[in-house]
Order: structure tokens, then C-alpha cells, then sequence
């Protein structure tokens, strides 16, 4: 699934939510390149990194065929008069400033960068705007906004979640090892209506595309409770977390029939028991020594 | 500075890297001597250092910078150091008259006006490190302690993450300098401003050394533990951050590091 959206499938505003202990913005570039090598425009707004730190990692004929508007040098404007792309120019630029042409992709990096210090609900408004409004040659088929998901409230993020199409949720602490698969918790809301949610983990190549590998296998985390674990709690609050367990509980059918199939120690065959009864057997009893007595009065020292 | 810091970093004074952002987090604990060692490391490898300094005054960090090596009284004298005592400023911007007050805005006025925008102390750093002709420093080096100070004394947190974002834009991006800023974080406080800060800077750090007190309690011999995190991740794409956590011993004129568990004292 995570593939099929790198590779065109994925519509509308595409959030990829990161954290500060798991990155995002190595996948954003893997949307890039993966619609540079459609032939798509590409457009990049960037706020929060320059363009240095932004093409880092992308092949030489990616970096070529990118637009840029640049938004991070003077947002405020407090270098010069006339900068680049201002933070309050960002509603304009969605409006009407997008390039005419074909089929052209938007990336923001990062809207977090715009949550901070434009009023969110001008900003929803805007990007609802662009999305839901009439078809048109300057609307872009799909806009890809990078978003920190530990910087912004909750209700703003669930808002923002109700104007994607897809949300790509980066979790799951970074693995150790380079190279070592990442996690994406993937949710989408088709046109044709409904919501899908699938967790997916992948890999990301030395040449920045996206290698996934389909669905995490089901190994519990460490100190987190095996699948196979009750749910304590679960039946009366179903929100309600399970403590996390050392040992299981419930058994498995493998590990069930093979406890079956063991015999008891107690339990004797009828030739093992018949065998044992009917062979004469010898009590031998050693009586045990004397015990020393102790001469000396136990109440002596109590000067009673 | 501290060798031994060094070489977990694998940093050297003659080889000081370039266009780097790097976060001093402490929770629980004091971080500041992390502020003394890049003080000195920065002073020691010929680099034109800003140091914003609201939390003590310069006579303390001459104080320590001189067990550590380091003149800052010849350092300002001979240009390289620019120092901005927060607290002498405040004093200045709230109580001294008018007519002594010299034709250059204050870098802190944000204090006495009602908006809390930090540009004038963006130009304040602009202005300290943007190398002259004459100038053959190795490059410029931003110090900043500690920007939770900002807080405190009223900015709003955006103002501060912007005050930040233009020093990156001038002096990482531009400059081709470095950053180090200390900030307080501790995740109990339920202070939203501070961590919000903290939060944003930590997604654009290079580095972030993260001291904290031990979970424990005070120790004689470890006085806390510090993580190491290298944001690989933002450089190289398909590679993932490297941390690495040790513990150490502040002592009189060093600081000594050493694996989990494994301290002098246990052994």
C-alpha cells in the first residue's frame, strides 16, 4: 500500500507526520523522487530547512527538474523588503501563485512551520480551499506537507486529519541498526468512501526511494505483552491500557496438545501399577540416634 | 574544554565542523558545563564567538573559563569573544535614564515594548558576527545561555523559535558557523511554552547532548548521565541517528565520562 501512494497513488493532502526521535522528511523525499520520475512538476515550499539540507540524499536529475519556492531564507521579512516568499504570502500562493502547466506536485516542508505562526483555521481554510474547490489547471492533484506531530494539540492535529486524504504516521522508536526497517502507520480515506488503516514497515534505499516490506510482523515489543496475552480490562473499558506482563497467561494450541501429551507422574500405566504391586518389597527401618541432651537449664540466664 | 567530551564527539579544536546546530538539553541537573566546554572549545579553535549569556554574569564565566584555559577578558579584547550580559542588560534597559541610553536599541528591548519580537537581538547577532575584511577568524559561533531565560523574561515561544530560525538562516546557512544553544526541559513541569521550544528545536538539531540527573538521586560519584544523539538521519537518507548514553563526574577543572555502571567508585 505504502508503495502504491509513493508511486501515484495517493490524491489530495498527503500528511506525513514525524516526531523528533523518527524523521519524516527522508520520506517526503521519497515522494519526490518517486514523482519527478513520473514527469510530474514538483513544487517545494520550504520553510523550516534550506534547499542545501532538503536535497540532501536526492540523485543530481531529481535536484534539476525541482521547483522551489523559498520561504525559509526572510519569512519575516526582517532582512530585506522583498523576500523570497513570506509566511503570510502562503494563502496567495495556494490561491492563485501555483505554476500553470501539467499535473503538479506541492510539497510543503513543513506546514508545522505554518501551524506556529499563522492562525490554524485560516490555514485549514485555505487547504481546503485548494482541495475541494473546482478542478483547474493551477490545482495540484496532490499536496505533500510534511507535519510534527509532538509540536501541535491534538484537536488540531485530529482537524487536520479530517482534510487529508492519507496519513502517513512515522512510529515506533528509530531503529538501532542503519538499514533496519521503519514503521508507518498508514490511514486513508478513498474517494469512494471509508477508512482504511494499515500499518506497514519499510525501508528506505542509499538512493532515497521507499522499499516497503509490507506488514510488520506481529513480534511483541519488549515489555510490551505478547499477542496471545488476555486483555486485562479489556472487557469493561475498552480504552483502558494493559499493564504490560512478563508471562503469559493462555497457552497456545501447539503448546496446549503438547501439555496434553505428557503423562502425569501420578499417573501409572495398569502394567506399571500391577507390576509395582505385585512385587514383594522390604521395609528397612534405622532408627535414629539419640538425641544429645542438653544438660544445662534453657532458663538459666532469666533469673526467674 | 574537555578532552575527553572531545573524543566522544570526535571533535578537535583544529578541525571544528561547519554549519552545525547544536542543542544542550538538561533535565533534572545543570547543563552549564557543557556551555563552559564549547566556550573554550570555540575560543581555542580561532573561531568569532556571540556569546548571549542570560543566566550569569561575564565575571563567573571568566571565572571558570579561566580554569579552563581560556581568557575571555583577552578573547573580548582582542575581538573574538562579543558578549552580551543579559542581566547587566536588563538592568540597563528598565532603570538607566533615557539621555544615557546610547542611539542603538537594545538587543532585549523586547522587555520594556509590547511586542515580543526578537529581531533587534537577531541583529545584535547579525551584526557581532558578520565578518569584517580585517577579520581572520575561522568562522562564527553562536552561544546561547539558556534560551528558556527568553521565556521567562516574556517572549513569546514563537518569537524565540523565530529569533532561532534567523540566526540558522545567517549563521549556519549563510555564515557556514555553528550554534549552541543550552535549554531547561523537564517533562514534568507541564510548562507547554518550553517544551514546545524545545520540541521544535530538537527536529532541526545536528546534535543534541542531553544531560540529565540521575532517576536515583544525587551521587557523590556519578552526578548524571549524558545521551548523545547525532542526527545522521538528517544528513544521510537512508541512515538512522546514532545515540549514545554515558555518565559522568564533574570534577574541579575537568569532566570525567565513562559507560553505565562502570564508575571509578564502583568498580
Amino acid at each position: 500500500m505504502l508503495e502504491a501512494l509513493v508511486a501515484g497513488g495517493a490524491e489530495g493532502l498527503v500528511l506525513v507526520r514525524d516526531s523528533a526521535a523518527c524523521e519524516g522528511r527522508s520520506l517526503l523525499r521519497a515522494f519526490v523522487s518517486a514523482a519527478v520520475q513520473r514527469a510530474e512538476r514538483v513544487l517545494v515550499v520550504l520553510f523550516e530547512v534550506p534547499r542545501e539540507q532538503f536535497e540532501a540524499g536526492l540523485s543530481p536529475s531529481v535536484k534539476q527538474r525541482l521547483l522551489y519556492r523559498d520561504g525559509f531564507t526572510d519569512p519575516l521579512a526582517w532582512m530585506g523588503p522583498d523576500p523570497d516568499l513570506r509566511a503570510g504570502d502562503f494563502g496567495e500562493l495556494l490561491a492563485g501563485g501555483l505554476p500553470p502547466g501539467g499535473p503538479l506536485t506541492l510539497v510543503l516542508d513543513s506546514l508545522s512551520w505554518l501551524l506556529l505562526r499563522l492562525p490554524p483555521p485560516h490555514l485549514c481554510q485555505a487547504l481546503g480551499a485548494l482541495l475541494g474547490g473546482p478542478p483547474n489547471s493551477a490545482r495540484p492533484p496532490r499536496l505533500l506537507a510534511l507535519l510534527h506531530g509532538d509540536l501541535h494539540p491534538p484537536a488540531l492535529l485530529r482537524a487536520l486529519g479530517a482534510l487529508a486524504s492519507t496519513q502517513l504516521t512515522l512510529g515506533g522508536a528509530p531503529p538501532a541498526t542503519p538499514g533496519a526497517p521503519r514503521l508507518a502507520s498508514v490511514l486513508s480515506r478513498p474517494r469512494r468512501g471509508g477508512v482504511s488503516q494499515k500499518d506497514e514497515s519499510f525501508t528506505l534505499l542509499p538512493d532515497g526511494s521507499l522499499c516497503s516490506l509490507g506488514v510488520p510482523p506481529p513480534a511483541p515489543e519488549e515489555g510490551s505483552p505478547p499477542p496471545a496475552a488476555p486483555t486485562l480490562g479489556s472487557s469493561g473499558d475498552s480504552g483502558g491500557r494493559v499493564p504490560p506482563l512478563t508471562f503469559r497467561l493462555r497457552l497456545s494450541a501447539a503448546e496446549r496438545a503438547a501439555r496434553a501429551a505428557v503423562t502425569p507422574p501420578y499417573q501409572l500405566s495398569p502394567p506399571r501399577r500391577s507390576t509395582l504391586l505385585q512385587t514383594p518389597g522390604t521395609i528397612v527401618c534405622t532408627p535414629e540416634p539419640p538425641e544429645d541432651e542438653d544438660p544445662e537449664d534453657p532458663d538459666d540466664d532469666l533469673d526467674v | 574544554m574537555f578532552a575527553e567530551l572531545n573524543e566522544l564527539l570526535d571533535a578537535s579544536p583544529q578541525r571544528p565542523e561547519r554549519g552545525k546546530f547544536t542543542l544542550l538539553r538538561d533535565t533534572r541537573t545543570d547543563g552549564s558545563f557543557l556551555v563552559h566546554h564549547f566556550l573554550s572549545f570555540y575560543l581555542r579553535a580561532g573561531c568569532k564567538v556571540c556569546f548571549v549569556a542570560l543566566l550569569q554574569s561575564f565575571s563567573h564565566y571568566n571565572i571558570v573559563a579561566q580554569k579552563l584555559g581560556i581568557s575571555l577578558t583577552a578573547a573580548k579584547e582582542r575581538g573574538q569573544l562579543v558578549f552580551l550580559e543579559g542581566l547587566k542588560s536588563c538592568l540597563d534597559l528598565l532603570f538607566a535614564e533615557e539621555e544615557e541610553q546610547s542611539g542603538h536599541p537594545s538587543p532585549l528591548q523586547f522587555i520594556s515594548e509590547s511586542t515580543s519580537n526578537l529581531k533587534a537581538l537577531f541583529d545584535f547577532v547579525r551584526t557581532s558576527l558578520t565578518p569584517a575584511d580585517s577579520d581572520s577568524w575561522k568562522g562564527p559561533v553562536l552561544l546561547v545561555d539558556d534560551l528558556s531565560v527568553l521565556l521567562s523574561l516574556g517572549a513569546a515561544p514563537v518569537a524565540v523559535l523565530d529569533f532561532i530560525h534567523y540566526c540558522r538562516v545567517v549563521v549556519c546557512s549563510q555564515l557556514k558557523g555553528n550554534i549552541v544553544v543550552l535549554v531547561h526541559s523537564n517533562e514534568d513541569s507541564e510548562d507547554e511554552e518550553n517544551e514546545l521550544v524545545v520540541n521544535s528545536l530538537c527536529h532541526h538539531s545536528d546534535l543534541i547532548l542531553w544531560v540529565e540527573g540521575l532517576a536515583t538521586g544525587f551521587c557523590k560519584d556519578v552526578h548524571g548521565q549524558i545521551k548523545i544523539i547525532r542526527r545522521v538521519s538528517l544528513e544521510l537518507t537512508a541512515e538512522q541517528d546514532l545515540v549514545q548514553i554515558y555518565q559522568y563526574k564533574i570534577q574541579d577543572k575537568n569532566v570525567t565520562f565513562f559507560a553505565r555502571g562502570l564508575s571509578a567508585a564502583v568498580l
